[in-house]
């Protein structure tokens, strides 16, 4: 289970979704900070998820946090 | 004849010990006072012990977090902690720091033990939560004299300090520092939440409440990089150069350059600012 997240809306709140994506996808907080740093620069990324609930969870605070598009 | 010529008077290097003598006594009279109030009699502190110990029964099983430094572990301690990091000597000025070991190991052999755990609860009130790992719910108590002993146990535990913010008692820099010497001038910490090798998450509270920042450290002689590093919440600019100015100097560099990331907010959102350099008041070696 994978979703591509891109765009930001000002003021994203990075240390918080860097703490989300470590608590909800497969990554560490070091790959966390990369894919928060390559989002900021206007990339796409892709978070790989474990299940489905946690998927869920996540897309709801990455949009509170701050980030603009999410798919898949 | 040639008129003899006397040696130069090296006065700045005469001062300059004197400066870190006087430093280091005020900082053992500091610790000793700190002694007399964690050890004073009376003193509500301690947590009566837990049934397993006074049974006699072998321990319980603690996560591995809680095993790091423990004498009865047979886990070998982490690497993973920023003065393990290749060249790490335990911070610039480490070496300054031996006297106070010898303190610090007094006050780890003053704190009394419950099975794993240290259990006792300062004067202050103030509790301190290990959070090793989200599954723990287990809990230290104490207050920010005996967190120095605590630190000596435990040497690379994560303690949530009571009032929610966190701090990270582990090997972060020289030597094992008590938490009250990371307290800003204000009254509030630059406090240690998270670490994942050379990346960290510390909070700060500034006037106007509680701010976290990240960033990856680079160590380049007496100089300390903040790479990458990111904002988030109510912190006046002022405020994050003096928070990471304490960072650095805690840990005996003399200069910190904050390499901010790119903004995210204002008219230049999307750029990366300039490289702050902040002398923190030490003498380069």
């Amino acid at each position: 289970m994978k979703l591509r997240l891109s765009g930001w809306k000002e003021g994203i709140l990075m240390v918080s979704l860097m703490r989300a994506i470590r608590d909800y996808s497969e990554h560490s907080l070091v790959e966390a900070k990369d894919f928060i740093d390559s989002l900021i620069k206007g990339e796409e990324i892709e978070l790989a998820f474990s299940d489905e609930e946690k998927m869920n969870k996540f897309r709801e605070l990455a949009y509170e946090y701050g980030v603009l598009n999410i798919e898949g | 004849m040639p008129i003899p010529v006397p040696p130069p008077k090296k006065r700045g290097a005469k001062i300059a010990k004197w400066l870190a003598d006087k430093k280091m006594r005020e900082e053992e009279a500091l610790i000793a006072e700190a002694m007399l109030r964690a050890t004073a009699p009376g003193t509500p502190r301690l947590l009566p012990p837990p049934p397993f110990e006074a049974s006699g029964a072998p321990l319980p099983h603690v996560p591995r977090s809680l095993e790091i430094g423990n004498p009865q572990s047979t886990i070998a301690e982490s690497n993973d902690s920023y003065s393990a990091m290749p060249g790490d000597s335990g911070g610039a000025r480490g070496g300054r720091h031996e006297k106070l070991k010898k303190r610090y190991e007094q006050m780890a052999a003053s704190v009394p033990r419950n099975g794993n755990m240290v259990t006792s609860q300062g004067e202050a009130g103030l509790k301190i939560d290990f959070v090793p790992t989200s599954e723990l719910g287990d809990t230290l108590l104490t207050d920010r004299e005996t967190a120095w002993a605590a630190n000596e146990i435990f040497p690379n535990a994560i303690m949530n300090v009571g009032g929610g913010a966190t701090a990270n008692l582990g090997r972060l820099g020289t030597a094992k520092q008590p938490i009250f010497r990371r307290l800003m001038p204000n009254g509030s910490g630059v406090r240690f939440d998270e670490r994942a090798g050379d990346l960290v998450i510390v909070s700060f509270e500034g006037e106007k409440g509680l701010a976290e920042a990240t960033a990856v450290l680079i160590k380049q002689g007496d100089t300390l990089i903040l790479r990458r590093a990111h904002i988030q919440g109510a912190a006046a600019f002022k405020e994050t150069k003096e928070a990471a100015k304490i960072y650095a100097k805690e840990r005996g560099f003399s200069r910190v350059i904050i390499e901010p990331g790119e903004r995210t907010t204002g008219l230049t959102k999307g750029r990366t600012p300039r490289p702050i350099i902040i002398e923190t008041g030490l003498k380069s070696r």
